[in-house]
């Protein structure tokens, strides 16, 4: 797929939705008049959502719900770190691949973390994007498919720094690439979290305690390896 | 005066006709209440006579959320398009048996493989495959590395692999994986190494 094919309609849909989450966060940034830029942002997305559900966990429990609630967490955990921490939704909407990224895109965060749970694996897996070979770039036109290409150095930096943190807060910890979107949309530092029980029972993933205990594991990490990356465009260190 | 015999005849006659009548009525009302069963949707594999050839399937275990290979024997095929619809066949049989460690429906099969220049297979998956596939990044992207790795470490030639449903292009597999461009083989054989733990 040329590059300006995709870039066009990414562009678009990047203005539209840009101006929307500038406005709303200028609003909830505002504070004093002369506050600081902020220097460092993660955006949290909790995956799926609204007519998406994602995995059924089981009947009564849909991917959707779980992911929300960790993303929650997550975000309450970090906040009590002194990390500014953002949801990407804070309610049951329901967003496209490409609305996500352009509306991570307009924000420049220092991380986007998009947070996933299933039934297989055990404990914390810490995606990067496998970005696709058939992608091509064109000068100044950055492939849409490709996008986290300039990103994904310092996204496996993250990743690496973080499976063995979150391993000694005794959560199982492994790193993996997978083509998942919109990781490869993404121009920042961009990683999937998919939460899986620890015990093989599927009900762990609902219960609070399992959900503090990862959104704990989580926070500590991350604190500790948010100081290498590079603070945002137009901030200063 | 019609003879006597031609009379008798001609009732006999009648008499057959109706009776055949009767028992024809009788075949097709049995055969509206009880219809035979529908053929079962399911490929039949060419006869596994002749030489066979060693093939390595890499198999989903989801207990231990990893791939494992497995050898088997496959018919010895001289046309690569062939070989490779034998394997994904034996590949999705392994996952259809009842102690599969990553369980598939019965209906789960593979329509067709298209082996394009320059080194691009095409697999048309059924619909019944992606339903039964457990939905999840990690759980997802095992179900891809098994089938790209088990296709292009048997079958030479082939660089990119692209995946229908049904015949038509598909987003996700089962919600998670991108489905939307082609794999590059090099990278996915990368991946099942990380998978297979080697």
């Amino acid at each position: 797929m040329h590059a300006w094919k995709v870039f066009l309609p990414a562009a678009f849909l990047s203005i539209t939705v840009v101006s929307a989450q500038r406005a709303s966060l200028s609003a909830q940034d505002a504070g004093p008049q002369n506050a600081v830029p902020i220097e460092r942002l993660v955006v949290i997305d909790a995956a799926h959502g609204g007519s998406e559900t994602g995995a059924m966990l089981n009947p009564a429990v849909p991917e959707k719900d779980v992911n929300l609630v960790i993303a929650r967490r997550l975000r309450q955990e970090l906040t009590n770190h002194g990390v500014l921490a953002q949801l990407l939704r804070e309610g049951d909407a329901t967003l496209t691949d490409d609305q996500r990224a352009a509306m991570v895109n307009a924000q420049r965060p220092t991380l986007y973390l998009s947070i996933h749970s299933t039934s297989l694996g055990s404990g914390v897996t810490i995606i990067t994007a496998l970005l696709p070979g058939s992608a091509s770039t064109r000068g100044f036109f950055l492939a849409w498919q490709n996008a986290q290409s300039s990103w994904l150095p310092q996204s496996r930096l993250v990743s690496t720094l973080l499976t063995p943190s979150v391993q000694r807060w005794g959560l199982p910890a492994r790193a993996l690439l997978a083509p998942l979107r919109p990781l490869n949309n993404i121009t920042s530092p961009a990683l999937g979290i998919e939460i899986s029980p620890t015990n093989g029972n599927i009900l762990q993933l609902a219960s609070v305690e399992y959900q503090q205990r990862i959104s704990t594991a989580l926070s500590n990490a991350l604190v500790s390896t948010l100081s290498l990356l590079p603070p945002r465009p137009g901030t200063s260190p | 005066m019609i003879p006597r015999q031609y009379l008798i005849l001609t009732v006999v006659l009648l008499a057959i006709a109706v009776a055949m009548a009767i028992y024809v009525w009788q075949l097709r009302r049995r055969e509206v209440l009880n219809p035979p069963p529908a053929p079962a949707a399911e490929h039949v594999s060419p006869p596994a006579t002749g030489r066979v050839e060693q093939a390595i399937l890499w198999i989903v275990y989801d207990q231990e959320a990893a791939l494992h290979t497995e050898r088997i024997a496959i018919p010895l095929m001289s046309n690569r398009q062939q070989r490779a619809e034998e394997l994904l066949r034996a590949l999705i049989g392994r996952y259809r048996q009842q102690n599969s460690p990553h369980p598939l429906s019965a209906g789960a099969e593979l329509h067709d493989v298209y082996l394009m220049d320059p080194g691009l297979a095409v697999l048309d998956l059924n619909a019944e495959f992606v339903d039964s596939q457990t939905s999840g990044v990690l759980p997802e992207e095992l179900m891809l590395a098994s089938i790209i790795q088990t296709l292009s470490a048997n079958v030479p030639g082939i660089a990119r692999v692209k995946i229908l449903i049904d015949g038509r292009e598909r987003e996700t597999l089962a919600g998670h994986a991108d489905l939307s461009l082609a794999y590059d083989v090099a990278e996915v054989s990368d991946l099942a190494r990380q998978l297979t733990g080697h």
